[in-house]
């Protein structure tokens, strides 16, 4: 049938058992199986850079969250990449608070530096850009993440100087 | 209780019910759409918002706890307004294109719309517009009159334990779909299809055959497993077009399979028998009924004067009603004078009758269907329940997600022990040793000693001294499983509060044999937990009824036993040294599912006279000299007797196809042209008889019967693998080949091996193999897969076609009669 064969790709994919690991031991850590579903994703993640569709059905048998349910999370959280993206991501937060303190003119900046809009990625593969939800930081707006770091406050003083740290 | 006033009505209810379960339940109407009382409650679509007084928002009736002294109110002038505005919300996105919707009519939407919903929407927004996905063979999704209420996918998930679709994205674009938009390819039990409040899943063979405001309804019992599900038929000037489970029916109290859903059109089946067909000159003609049936009576009569009734054999069918069967043996033993009468079940549910009579000394053991839920540990011994009683299977389920741990024994991977908590992957056959291991486990942990009766019971001590034999290393090795996996399975079973074991045992399993349901029944004894503890269902829709109406060589109609010696079994009529002269087939098919198949086509070629009576033109009517046509289910009135012992009626809705009569019709008139007085002359008298017929329920005396595992053909270097042969969820035996949706959609025979076996063997998935036993062989297409353990083919047996059970071998014994057979790739994909 189809999953012994996207079984072996996966397999494949998981050359020496590193996210198999990972997950047993994140199942140590949870009461029920599916709670471990958002942790093994995001280890998932950070090892294969983006949540193909093999490793998915990876997660899945690993987890025993059925791939459909996978899928469902996947899609539902921004965070997920189901697209491989560029070295580092921005994610950048343009709804009422980030929008008024100036998070268009963000936006607008990073596409005429890099040529990359909402789901785009630069020619270079340096940089994707990821429009986002709020990331709860109302309070120093506009705020945006790149990769795991959270930037604050940004103007278009110091948003060149915050691109250039990330090569 | 809980008192409660609904609408100024006070109203009385169980604890723990919510409000809206309190309302349907004392006919009080509340409207809702995402609500299944299968299911958790959503909450999703707030139509059944009501006012409950001190409470200052409404609140969901789906999922609010129903409590003492409190006052709902379910159509207050707010409630109202609020449910138009839901609706006009809803209808937003939605499409609209109900002239071209096949649940136009039968749709919640378009209902509650009708009862709350505005005549114009005052919101226009981007209506959804997603493709139709229609490339699987029964269930066509239209997603965009999808709702998102959810029921679909917690149907799928929550309640069939499968999980094929879900909520696929977020806000606007979410859709319900399989992960990767793949084409569907799941069980097909349509469960989704039939929860879905609007068109978005659509029966597919259903698809625009007419409106459904032109449909009649009719409840019938479905005709194909033992668990006698109710299902609602759908028919447009008598011809079935759709068939649904509705939730207040029945036994399955709305739950159907794949088989149940989709198989009914087998009655319109293109071999279906007309009119009966007297071979003549080497070809079957067709004839008048009166032609045939002295033609039938000269012949017949002819065998037995010349050889005598004992020379004459009947075999009765676990498919057709009761009515045929007590007909067609008291033909047997009334008008040819012979006890020469058995069926297919003497290569399976006749071996659970033998060990119930055997340990227990009760004539039947008739399973509960509720039986798993509230049990402390559930073991479940190479059966694939969910495949052979989809809808009892789903019973497991439910135990499970209520607290009840689920122990599998078995090689091959199936939804139970997808959902199991302890799953023992053993070698093919062997889990009788398990069983015995346990024994031994249970007498050393002194876990027998829970009453009297587990040691008062006959031949203790020579149990005591065979399980001896069997300590935990022995019995894990014989499996193949690891020895502290198996001591930690056999203790998470004998320290649960409760328990129970299960296993099917049917006609066409070769994995298990009389020896494992003894030794199982041996353990529900030693553990205290008595005969009810042991669940081991019939497997067709009337294998239960068949054997109570005395389709047996031993028992008479109520399970009399038979005073003086017995008739012949099935083993000694079709495979014994001295074969019959003369046979009465009616409702099988030997040819196409009885084992070693060169020795029944021998065995029947060799008879003086054969005469089938059928609703379709079978391989083994081919070879008859007489064929005649019984109305099949649906065609003619009859009664099924479930696994549960529970007697259902089928009725009659549409007209029998061509000249075919029902069987105790076609029995009545044979007996007139044999010059014999029919003993009845009306299906009301026949009725009535049966009704009345007294049942012998046996005395019950618990005796051990210890037996030792065996195995009956062990592989060697040229036979090096154990060939398994099953039922798929999908098929059963003869029937669900006639329907042409399910044989459209599994089409053809096809074997499954281990993905390291084919690897090595070179075998690539999808090619055709040719299989060996000592017998013979046979070529099919493989599956190659990880559902199966190393050293394991399994094959489902009902595709006649491949003639697998050509391999095959009917053995008599105690041990489970596996295939030792070789494969090899004669053809790549």
């Amino acid at each position: 049938m189809e999953t012994s064969t996207s079984q072996s790709t996966a397999d494949a994919l998981d050359k020496g058992g590193i996210l198999k690991n990972k997950i047993k031991v994140l199942k140590k850590m949870y009461p029920h199986t599916r709670s471990v579903l958002l942790p093994a994703l995001h280890a998932a993640q950070q090892l294969y850079g983006w949540l193909s569709e093999d490793a998915i059905e990876q997660v899945s048998r690993l987890t025993g969250v059925t791939t459909a349910d996978v899928k469902g999370v996947v899609t539902f959280y921004s965070l997920f990449k189901t697209k491989p993206l560029g070295r580092h991501v921005i994610y950048l937060c343009t709804n009422v608070a980030c929008l008024i303190m100036g998070a268009d003119t963000l936006e607008e900046y990073l596409g005429k530096t890099y040529g990359i809009s909402h789901g785009e990625t630069s020619a270079d593969g340096r940089f994707s850009l990821v429009i986002m939800e709020c990331i709860g930081a109302c309070d120093k707006a506009p705020a945006m993440l790149v990769n795991d770091d959270c930037h604050f406050n940004i103007s278009m003083d110091n948003i060149q100087q915050i691109m250039e740290s990330y090569r | 209780m809980i008192e409660l006033t609904i609408d100024d009505i006070k109203v009385k209810v169980e604890k723990g019910q919510t409000i809206l379960q309190a309302a349907l339940a004392n006919n009080i109407y509340i409207p809702h759409m995402c609500w299944d009382p299968r299911l958790k409650p959503y909450g999703g679509c707030r139509m059944c918002l009501v006012e409950i007084e001190g409470q200052p928002r409404p609140l969901a009736s789906c999922s609010y706890p129903a409590d003492n002294g409190m006052i709902v109110r379910t159509n207050t002038p707010r409630v109202a307004k609020l449910r138009k505005t839901m609706v006009e919300l809803l209808l937003i996105h939605h499409p609209l294109d109900c002239p071209t919707c096949d649940k136009a009519g039968q749709c919640s939407l378009q209902d509650l719309s009708h009862q709350h919903g505005p005549s114009q929407n005052r919101i226009q927004e981007e209506k959804h517009s997603v493709a139709r996905r229609t490339r699987n063979p029964f269930i066509e999704r239209n997603q965009s009159r999808c709702i998102l209420c959810g029921k679909c996918v917690a149907v799928c998930w929550e309640h069939q334990g499968v999980g094929a679709i879900n909520f696929i994205g977020r806000g606007f674009d979410t859709k319900v779909s399989p992960a990767f938009e793949e084409v569907l390819d799941c069980e097909f039990c349509g469960q989704c299809v039939d929860i879905c409040p609007v068109g978005a899943l659509g029966n597919k063979p259903f698809k625009h055959s007419c409106s459904t405001w032109f449909l009649e309804s009719s409840d019938n019992i479905c005709p194909y497993c033992s668990v006698g599900c109710t299902v609602t038929l759908d028919t447009r000037e008598g011809k079935i077009v759709s068939t649904r489970g509705i939730a207040t029916k029945g036994v399955n109290k709305g739950d159907l399979c794949v088989k149940g859903r989709y198989g009914m059109d087998f009655i319109y089946a293109e071999n279906r028998l007309k009119k009966p067909l007297v071979r003549k000159n080497g070809g079957l003609v067709e004839t008048t009924w009166e032609d045939a049936m002295h033609v039938l009576a000269v012949r017949l009569n002819d065998v037995i004067r010349d050889k005598g009734p004992g020379r004459v054999g009947v075999i009765g069918s676990p498919k057709f009603s009761n009515e045929s069967n007590y007909m067609l043996q008291e033909f047997a033993r009334k008008v040819i004078g012979t006890n020469n009468i058995d069926s297919s079940a003497c290569f399976g549910f006749s071996k659970v009758q033998k060990a119930v009579s055997q340990v227990f000394g009760l004539s039947s053991l008739p399973i509960s269907l509720d039986s798993p839920i509230g049990k402390g540990a559930v073991l479940v011994i190479e059966s694939d329940i969910t495949s052979t009683h989809p809808v009892w299977g789903l019973k497991f389920l439910e135990a499970r997600k209520k607290g009840s741990k689920i122990i599998v024994l078995g090689p091959r991977e199936t939804k139970l022990s997808r959902h199991s908590d302890v799953w023992l992957r053993v070698r093919p056959g062997t889990s009788h040793a398990l069983l015995n291991g346990i024994m031994h486990l249970a007498i050393e942990g002194a876990y027998h000693l829970k009453n009297h009766m587990s040691t008062a019971a006959t031949n203790f001590s020579e149990l005591e001294e065979l399980v001896k034999g069997y300590p935990p290393g022995r019995a894990a090795e014989i499996a193949g499983v690891d020895t502290d996996e198996f001591i930690e399975m056999a203790k998470v079973y004998l320290t649960a509060e409760s328990r129970m074991a299960a296993l099917s045992l049917g006609s066409v399993e070769n994995n298990k044999g009389l020896n494992t349901a003894i030794s199982a029944a041996n353990l529900v004894m030693l553990t205290g937990d008595g005969p009810s503890a042991l669940q081991m269902p019939a497997d067709y829709a009337n294998t239960f009824g068949m054997w109570q109406m005395g389709i047996s060589p031993e028992n008479l109609p109520g399970y009399k036993k038979i005073e003086g010696s017995p008739g012949k079994n099935l083993f000694q009529m079709l495979y014994g040294k001295k074969p019959l002269d003369a046979l009465l087939i009616m409702g099988d098919d030997p040819l196409s599912t009885y084992p070693d198949l060169k020795k029944v086509e021998e065995a029947l070629r060799n008879l003086q006279l054969l005469i089938v009576q059928d609703i379709r033109l079978t391989d083994t009517a081919r070879l008859a000299h007489i064929v005649l046509p019984e109305a099949s289910w649906a065609e003619k009135e009859g009664t099924f007797t479930n696994a549960a012992g529970l007697h259902q009626t089928t009725e009659k809705i549409s007209t029998p196809t061509g000249d075919s009569i029902a069987g105790w019709q076609i029995f009545r008139n044979l007996t007139r042209y044999m010059n014999s007085t029919p003993p009845f002359e009306s299906l009301t008298a026949l009725r009535d008889h049966l009704s009345d017929m007294p049942i012998d329920k046996g005395k019950e005396k618990w005796q051990y019967v210890p037996v030792h595992y065996e195995e009956v053909e062990p592989v060697d270097k040229q036979y090096p693998f154990i060939m398994v042969t099953g039922n798929l969820m999908q098929h059963s035996g003869a029937l669900s080949v006639m329907s042409k949706n399910l044989s459209e959609a599994f089409p053809g025979a096809f074997i499954q091996i281990n993905d390291t076996d084919a690897a090595r063997l070179g075998i690539t998935d999808g090619s055709t193999v040719r299989v060996e036993s000592r017998r013979g062989a046979a070529t099919v297409t493989v599956e190659v897969t990880d559902e199966v353990t190393q050293g394991m083919i399994f094959a489902p047996i009902n595709f006649a076609t491949a003639r697998l059970n050509e391999l095959t071998y009917a053995y008599e014994g105690g041990g489970a009669p596996l295939t030792a057979v070789s494969i090899q790739q004669v053809q790549s994909a």
